[in-house]
């Protein structure tokens, strides 16, 4: 890098309509650091990123200095020839475009071949592969971009900040759908582009990657700066101090199993691919965890139990009063809610207001008998009880969706299946995407419920969270059962044990 | 890493030419004067309307708008010119330039509706055939204009080349032009882009909006062409011409691999071989001598049969991006 390269943000303010998303925000980032940015939901996190990025516009009165001189990031288009590059959450890439052409989508007009209107196509490869070579990154150029995998989608988008000329370099939670392997990769990648003198900004939920992988943090809370020091003078607790302003306590977990009743009992249950011949037992009251590695089929089993994929053998007995009687997959629906793991598309109704996604479960019930009229009066009733017992932070329960922050979607999803007060609750990863705080009431009211006699599934890649709120866990390794584990016996070397001797079983 | 995924594609992309080919088989079998050149050079010249409007739609699609606008655009330009050269005696090739202007023109419109006010655009394109339609029968008073000044046009032919007919050649020359820009230029990827994701194209500098704009505005100027075609090819302007084009023109693009969702298609071979099969399994069936009635019907089966593959097609790219 020729030039000593530097950015500077004073006293940034953005203003909706409504909410002040930052107020006076100053900050100095440093080439040759990665800088964690930290807040929960709605903190100012994103539109901080979306100014850079040219996304959006800030108010007047505040300066963005890069280089020494005064910027205006008016659109996308600016903000890259800036040096700036996004590397968003959801992966920006065009599925039915190849590498190489993703790689170069932002600038194809540069790419011809002279003065003709014709793309150079071995010119654009040996440039995608310069930069792909360059994050040790094998795939084929000509590969269709669905054939790949998310770490690799995320590969192409580094490779295209790169490709741009970019220096300043944006992460939005980048790990939120790689696999562990994909993700030490990545901090890999991130720390040699540090070495290298790139400004980098790293921002995420999870507070170990933060303090895994950044040397300085920068914490928001409601649009304001609550906080900036090096992470090494920084304990955890301080670091959730500034992002909520007070101490999050989760509550312990009372064992509210009932050992004699057994609510659920699923015997060889094999699908099409995953999973194979898996049987287990669900208590009333259970909490019952299902661990594996991405890619294990945990969702496959869920998906088979329920009959979303097809079941192609195996039994499934559902307990009611002490009585256990096998059951089709329509008959067990009518006993359990799915959190499913997509809360965007499988999950709710985003462009719904609150109120009609959390009775959409269970709408029958809110029909007059006769003419099956709907009782919108007590739809809003029940929605407004349960949007306080969960605690869903909002106007009122005629907002729509999408307009809520990732940590309140989720609660708006679990306040509908409350309604429905199913027997049996599976969560896919009840908490992703969710900050710490949303996340601990996320867990306290899940314990709430146990204990009320609601039994749990629930699939969880975070190993802490899932040894934190289970009674029990039964561990997957491509699609078999491989272990199973009780509370006190919870430990990371428990748990892998299974995999590992599954993965030693294949080898022979 | 040559793994099924790429295998699978692969069947996909020859499925339309093994499906012409198996046309062209059973009808060769049927009749001895099906596959001749001049049976050939006439479906295709006859069908050229036909090919044209599914080059247009295309365009729409790849970049996902379902414009139903298509056929009724190139009515408009035959209706136009025809009445400048019948009443106004326009010579022919301003005549010609005014029709394709006049479909350009609505394409803006249509992009103007789309693309600037955001509206729906299988509704906005189906209001505008509706007015196009209505306007055109209260000018031409539902009658028929005979046009003997083109017949010159539509018996221009090579001899040396067993009689081909010289305007097959604009038929050509815009497929192939369209489709070295889509797969040779920037702007074919940019159309490709927008139509794979808006929001990410838009998110990485694309001027979405304008690449969006251009291809439903290129879709007009190319079913104005057709329109010229059709009242070269037909001698007259009816007021059935182009009825149901729409329908075929975007059926022909999918049977050739183009997606309903956008973002991915072709020209050549794609849609041109799409429209080929449409072509010529009338061709064939009324050479064979079964009743015209059932022309539609096997044109339905042939669509329902593209849109089940469209279906796979789709599947197996979902599969292999959870799978993976």
């Amino acid at each position: 890098m020729e030039k000593k390269l530097s950015l500077q943000l004073n006293n940034i303010s953005k203003t909706f309509p409504g909410v002040k998303a930052l107020s006076d925000v100053s900050f100095t980032a440093n080439p040759g650091e990665v800088l964690g940015v930290v807040g929960v939901n709605g903190a100012g996190k994103s539109t901080m990123m979306n100014i850079l990025g040219g996304l959006l516009q800030p108010d007047k009165g505040g300066s963005i200095v890069i280089n020494g001189e005064n910027v205006k990031i008016k659109n996308p288009k600016e903000a890259e020839e800036l040096g700036i590059a996004f590397i968003q959450q959801e992966v920006q890439v065009f599925d039915t475009l190849n590498v190489f052409e993703n790689v170069l989508a932002s600038d194809f007009n540069k790419w011809t071949k002279g003065k003709t209107p014709f793309l150079n196509k071995k010119d654009m490869k040996a440039e995608v592969k310069k930069h792909l070579d360059a994050l040790d990154c094998r795939i084929d150029l000509e590969a269709p971009a669905y054939s790949l995998t998310v770490g690799e989608k995320q590969m192409i988008q580094i490779a295209r900040a790169l490709s741009q000329g970019g220096q300043i370099l944006l992460f939005d939670e980048p790990t939120a759908s790689l696999s562990d392997h994909e993700t030490a990769k990545l901090f890999e990648i991130i720390n040699n582009l540090k070495v290298q003198g790139y400004i980098i900004f790293y921002i995420s939920h999870y507070l170990d990657e933060i303090f895994e992988l950044c040397d300085r943090v920068l914490a928001l809370r409601d649009g304001n700066k609550t906080g900036e020091a090096p992470v090494v003078e920084l304990s955890k607790e301080q670091l959730v101090n500034f992002m909520l302003g007070h101490l999050v306590e989760g509550a312990e977990r009372k064992d509210a199993r009932d050992k004699d009743e057994i609510v659920m009992k699923a015997q060889n249950i094999s699908g099409i691919k995953f999973p194979k011949d898996v049987s287990f037992d669900l208590h009333r009251g259970e909490i019952l965890g299902v661990w594996g590695l991405l890619g294990s089929g945990r969702s496959e089993l869920f998906n088979t139990l329920l009959g979303i994929d097809k079941k192609t053998d195996g039994k499934v007995l559902f307990g009611k009063d002490g009585k256990l009687e096998e059951v089709t997959h329509k008959q067990l629906y009518k006993h359990v809610g799915y959190l499913t793991e997509g809360r965007h598309h499988d999950g709710l109704f985003l462009d719904m207001p609150i109120s009609k996604n959390i009775t959409s479960s269970v709408i029958g019930r809110f029909a007059s008998k006769l003419l099956g009229i709907l009782n919108t009066k007590k739809e809003n009733e029940e929605s407004r009880t349960l949007m306080k017992q969960v605690n869903v932070k909002a106007v009122d329960e005629n907002m729509i969706v999408s307009k809520l922050s990732g940590g309140n979607q989720q609660k708006v999803i679990i306040s509908k299946w409350f309604l429905k007060n199913p027997d049996i609750l599976f969560m896919d990863e009840p908490t992703k995407g969710v900050d710490v705080g949303a996340k601990t009431e996320i867990q306290n009211l899940i314990f709430e419920k146990s204990e009320n006699g609601m039994s749990f599934v629930v699939i969880s890649s975070e190993l802490e969270e899932i040894m934190n709120i289970c009674d029990r866990i039964i561990v997957i390794a491509e699609g078999k059962l491989v272990g199973e584990v009780n509370r006190e016996e919870f430990s990371k070397e428990a748990l892998m044990a299974g995999i590992v001797k599954q993965e030693e079983n294949d080898e022979n | 890493m040559k793994t099924k995924k790429f295998k699978l594609d692969n069947i996909f992309q020859y499925s339309t030419y093994i499906v012409l080919i198996l046309i062209f088989i059973v009808f060769t079998m049927g009749s001895d004067s099906f596959l001749t050149l001049k049976n050939m050079y006439t479906t295709m010249f006859n069908g050229g309307p036909l090919i044209l409007v599914t080059i247009a739609v295309t365009f729409a699609l790849l970049v996902g708008v379902i414009d139903l606008s298509v056929g009724a655009m190139g009515y408009a330009s035959g209706c136009l010119a025809g009445i400048l050269i019948k009443n106004f005696d326009t010579p022919i090739v301003l005549a010609f330039l005014a029709g394709i202007a006049l479909a350009t023109f609505i394409g803006w419109i249509n992009s103007l509706f789309i693309v600037k006010f955001k509206m729906n655009s299988m509704l906005v394109s189906m209001g505008m055939m509706l007015v196009i339609r209505a306007v055109a029968k209260i000018i031409t008073h539902d009658k028929t204009i005979s046009l003997f000044s083109l017949s010159f046009l539509r018996q221009a032919k090579i001899e040396p080349l067993g009689g081909f007919p010289v305007l097959l050649f604009v038929v050509f020359f815009i497929v192939i032009v369209c489709s070295v820009v889509l797969k040779r230029t920037p702007f074919g990827r940019k159309l490709l882009a927008v139509g794979s994701d808006e929001e990410v194209a838009k998110n990485i500098g694309i001027n979405t909006d304008r690449i969006k704009s251009a291809a439903l505005i290129i879709c007009g100027a190319i079913c104005g062409v057709a329109g010229c075609l059709w009242i070269i090819t037909l001698g007259s302007v009816v007021v059935t011409g182009f009825y149901s084009y729409e329908f075929l023109a975007i059926a022909a693009a999918v049977l050739g691999g183009t997606s309903l969702l956008g973002g991915r298609g072709s020209f050549y071979p794609g849609s041109f071989i799409g429209a080929l099969i449409l072509l010529f399994i009338a061709s064939g069936m009324a050479i064979m001598g079964i009743s015209p009635y059932a022309i539609p019907f096997v044109r339905g089966v042939i669509i329902f049969f593209a849109m089940y593959i469209d279906s796979l097609r789709y599947k197996a790219m979902k599969s292999s991006t959870l799978g993976s």
